[in-house]
């Protein structure tokens, strides 16, 4: 009795968290859809008039392709510049590394208005162009999960060890990293890939206050057009969601799916064709003739 | 000269100063293990044969050639880690060909090479396998298949065995030594485990505080102990001082003089035997270890362990032992 008790109270905790998280999105979706929703539990009518409205404005296809390039593009740098710092850091400099971690919090301590407000000041002016200050400036703000992020990875795997055994076998430090160390950090990797791309794509402070006055990104468009139809609005964000939601689906597959997928079915059929490995021949000596 | 030497190397970290003014040689062909207590600088000192630490000062040389700066990579060693280290990425077949693939050899031969060495190692069937699918016993046994398939000219192994639970432990250490016979190649063996030393071993260096404090054939090292630690560390004996030792054999006297001795407790008698001589002393308690019993007795204030074979004594009438009986010539004096 008591056994399935608890299952109830942890099946309706899940439902009700569920419900919580979706409701927002089906009552947008909903909103999205109709022309008019004021005194009845469900709209009036159906209507995907404010999608095709979307679709035909073209400020709205620019600003998706900006946020997307910019995002990318940040990502790119990112990528290329923080997973061989953070790994190099971890394996040869300990003693960075101990400080580092606690550097890379203080993005945590600036609010973003801060930030904005200080790069102006800086580079407003300067040959430097804002978009690379704004790139920069996403870099920063990217830190405390991207070094964390990888670290961890690191850590997971045993790093240290691998590469030692690596190098003890033969391998220079560039053939390590790429051949043992990367592979087996991709699924962290992959994960702080995507808290930080949802991140970037979703930024708004940093990016108004840079250049949002010439460079309408996805989220200053939202908050533009929101002003002048709620239902607009709406198919706008659903709009936006779908889109990061596809990103996601596509970042995961490119860095995932097909590689591990073949591997995995590989082993699988090995496994079939040496019968099952729960039967290990342990006591069996390595040297019986 | 000999196969791989150490001189007066020492290593520090920052202040700290690990390893201190060690010397060693290894000969060809021979199995050493480098076993204490942790902490002692035992692995840091088979880090060091990796070329994995930078030493401050000494030399290190292998096969007649100095390689104080040469690249753990270039060294053509092969190593064997506590944690297995073995690639999650990759399955059995190719982590042992890791070694080969990188020296560029041809799919052919290594083909050839690692499935040699996998049957070695009983695993030929799990080649294509990934690392998490094997259980531990295996996974080092794949480890130990990675490192001999490169043929390097000596293999260290650091504690591989520890995290193995006992009867996988006992079956891999006759495995090594089985195998390193057979290949006849040099191994040095980093371990804790003072009967898995002795097991292993055709000679053992014990370390202490990151010097090497003994280095004795097994069964020297076992017999005659240097000073107290080697004697607590290797195996079960009563360390008296001079003074507890003249009371209880007042007509013996030892060839050097010792402020501590060393008395094994197997050499303790519970009954006379050849050269024995008598001590009175009255029993406390036992404990049994499976072929053993362990006694404790106490001779005048002064605690004695005697070890005796279970099939040879009866346990009920221990309380009734009075007396004890000891070879003078089992005190081993100790240097402090």
């Amino acid at each position: 009795m008591t056994k399935k008790k608890n299952h109830f109270i942890a099946y309706s905790t899940l439902v009700i968290f569920g419900l919580y998280m979706i409701f927002p999105f089906i009552s947008t979706g909903l909103y999205a859809t109709s022309t008019a929703w004021s005194n009845t539990i469900l709209p009036e009518d159906f209507t995907f008039q404010w999608f095709v409205a979307l679709g035909q404005d073209p400020n709205f296809i620019a600003a998706l392709l900006r946020s997307v390039s910019l995002t990318l593009i940040t990502l790119a740098v990112v990528l290329i510049i923080m997973v061989p710092t953070v790994c190099l850091v971890y394996l040869y400099f300990p003693k960075v590394d101990n400080f580092l971690k606690g550097l890379v919090l203080m993005p945590y301590a600036i609010p973003s208005v801060i930030l904005a407000t200080g790069l102006l000041r800086m580079y407003a002016g300067s040959v430097v162009p804002m978009y690379a200050v704004l790139v920069g400036g996403l870099f920063i703000g990217s830190l405390p999960f991207m070094y964390q992020g990888i670290r961890n990875s690191l850590e997971g795997i045993g790093a240290k060890s691998l590469m030692e055994s690596a190098e003890i076998l033969g391998a220079n430090t560039l053939q390590s990293f790429l051949r043992v160390i990367v592979p087996n950090i991709r699924l962290g990797l992959l994960i702080t890939t995507l808290l930080i791309f949802a991140g970037f794509f979703g930024e708004f402070v940093l990016t108004n206050l840079l250049i949002g006055g010439n460079y309408e990104t996805i989220r200053i468009y939202m908050l533009r057009r929101m002003s002048e139809n709620g239902h607009l609005a709406s198919a706008v964000m659903v709009a936006y969601f779908t889109l990061l939601l596809l990103l996601s689906l596509l970042i995961t597959r490119l860095t995932s799916a097909g590689k591990v997928k073949r591997k995995e079915r590989r082993s699988k059929r090995n496994r079939r064709a040496v019968g099952s490995f729960q039967n290990p021949s342990e006591t069996v000596s390595l040297t019986k003739q | 000269m000999s196969y791989i030497s150490i001189d007066h190397l020492s290593l520090s970290y920052g202040n700290n100063l690990v390893l201190k003014d060690i010397s060693l040689a290894v000969e060809k062909g021979e199995l050493v293990t480098l076993l204490g207590p942790s902490g002692c600088g035992k692995s840091t000192l088979l880090r060091v044969f990796a070329g994995l630490e930078v030493f401050q000062k000494g030399d290190i040389s292998i096969d007649g050639e100095i390689v104080n700066d040469v690249a753990p990579k270039d060294r053509n060693i092969g190593m064997v880690f506590q944690s297995y280290a073995l690639f999650p990425n990759m399955t059995v077949f190719d982590n042992v060909a890791f070694g080969l693939t990188i020296k560029k050899v041809s799919k052919k031969e290594i083909e050839e090479k690692v499935m040699n060495v996998l049957e070695l190692v009983n695993l030929a069937d799990k080649k294509d396998f990934y690392i998490h699918q094997l259980s531990g016993g295996q996974q080092q046994r794949i480890s130990l298949a990675r490192s001999l398939v490169t043929e390097p000219k000596f293999l260290l192994l650091d504690e591989p065995l520890s995290a193995l639970d006992a009867k996988i432990r006992k079956q891999l250490q006759m495995d090594i030594r089985a195998l390193q016979k057979k290949l006849g190649i040099t191994m040095i063996f980093v371990t804790h485990d003072q009967e898995e030393a002795m097991i292993l071993s055709d000679r053992i260096f014990v370390m202490n505080e990151g010097k090497i404090v003994q280095d004795a054939l097994p069964a020297e090292l076992y017999e005659k102990p240097k000073n107290e630690f080697v004697a607590g560390f290797i195996g079960n004996y009563n360390i008296l001082t001079r003074q507890q030792k003249q009371r209880l054999a007042p007509t013996f006297s030892a060839e050097k003089l010792a402020e501590k001795y060393a008395l094994r407790a197997e050499l303790i008698k519970l009954t006379p035997a050849e050269n024995t001589e008598t001590i009175d002393a009255f029993f406390e308690n036992y404990t049994i270890l499976g072929s053993t019993i362990r006694c404790y007795f106490n001779s005048g204030g002064i605690p004695l362990t005697v070890d005796v074979l279970n099939s040879t004594v009866d346990v009920t009438t221990l309380q009734n032992q009075t007396q004890l009986f000891i070879d003078y010539r089992s005190f081993v004096p100790l240097q402090s």
